[in-house]
């Protein structure tokens, strides 16, 4: 018997088995990364998320019920790693610095911190995660701009789909945002 | 010197215009382009085509409009817009003059 979890990719719902999940997130995050530029993310994500859905309704066929880790699979061999999708842009040069990432979505800047409470702080470009309580937390989500943090939301643990096991463990989150971006915390 | 590195340099240079020459003969959404491209193996893997599409629509050379699907989310029909017409003829005289170069060199009696 395998652990089952629901997605959503594009309005599109899947059931995947946990292992192709995890390998699925991995792909998104990846690729969501190599973007130089948010409103490129924000406009080939989606794009991107589509075919994969469309990839893996094929694969099912109507007749398999759940993505299994051998779909993902096949889907990263038909659309590419990340690193064979992206080739840098005519006159870009990575080491010149003429069209470099923005450094507030840059790989750099992400920077994990754990905490020695109870949880994880995940620090990200945009938005600060903060996971507190033993039990089961409350996500405290702060909105970073033009250099002021404020609080933006609090969710409760039921509110989002997410994992939560001991901090030896991995802790996955899985808040579907608009872009369908989600973060792996670890 | 590989053949399988000057064979995708020569593949890459090309990419961007089959996919304007395939959106000129109609309207299309990107698994129609992919299709064709992955008959004509000219695309190696799929998701090389999103960032180029956007990237020629941020040109002016592409537009695109929503289209529902019963089959999924709605899709991105995508046409060429005036420029892109124009940048696509531009491209076409272009292609030819490189065969046409490339041929005299390659049948030049010694």
């Amino acid at each position: 018997m395998k652990k089952t979890i629901k997605i959503s990719l594009q309005g599109m719902v899947f059931f995947i088995d946990e292992d192709a999940d995890l390998l699925l997130g991995e792909y998104l995050s990846g690729i969501s990364d190599r973007f130089p530029r948010q409103e490129e993310r924000e406009e080939i994500l989606p794009d991107i998320e589509t075919r994969i859905a469309e990839i893996f309704t094929d694969r099912l066929g109507g007749k398999r019920q759940v993505v299994t880790l051998e779909d993902v699979k096949a889907m990263i061999s038909l659309l590419g790693r990340p690193e064979d999708i992206f080739e840098p842009e005519e006159g870009e040069d990575s080491s010149s610095g003429t069209a470099s990432p923005d450094p507030q979505t840059s790989r750099s800047s992400r920077r994990l911190f754990r905490d020695p409470g109870s949880g994880v702080l995940l620090s990200r470009p945009e938005l600060d995660i903060v996971l507190t309580g033993s039990g089961k937390p409350e996500l405290e989500i702060y909105k970073r701009a033009r250099g002021n943090t404020r609080q933006a939301a609090v969710r409760h643990a039921e509110d989002i789909d997410m994992q939560w096991e001991t901090r030896d463990k991995v802790i996955i989150l899985r808040p579907w945002y608009r872009f369908g971006k989600r973060w792996h915390v670890q | 010197m590989k053949t399988e590195n000057a064979q995708a340099q020569m593949r890459k240079g090309v990419l961007e215009y089959c996919i304007l020459s395939v959106i000129s003969r109609n309207s299309c959404y990107a698994s129609d382009i992919l299709k064709e491209l992955k008959e004509a193996r000219i695309i190696v893997v799929e998701g090389t085509l999103y960032p180029l599409l956007t990237r020629q629509k941020n040109a002016g050379l592409l537009s695109y409009r929503w289209e529902e699907s019963t089959q999924g989310p709605p899709r991105k029909y995508y046409e060429l817009t005036e420029a892109g017409k124009e940048y696509l003829h531009s491209l076409d005289q272009a292609w030819k003059e490189l065969i046409d170069a490339v041929e005299q060199i390659r049948n030049k009696k010694k």
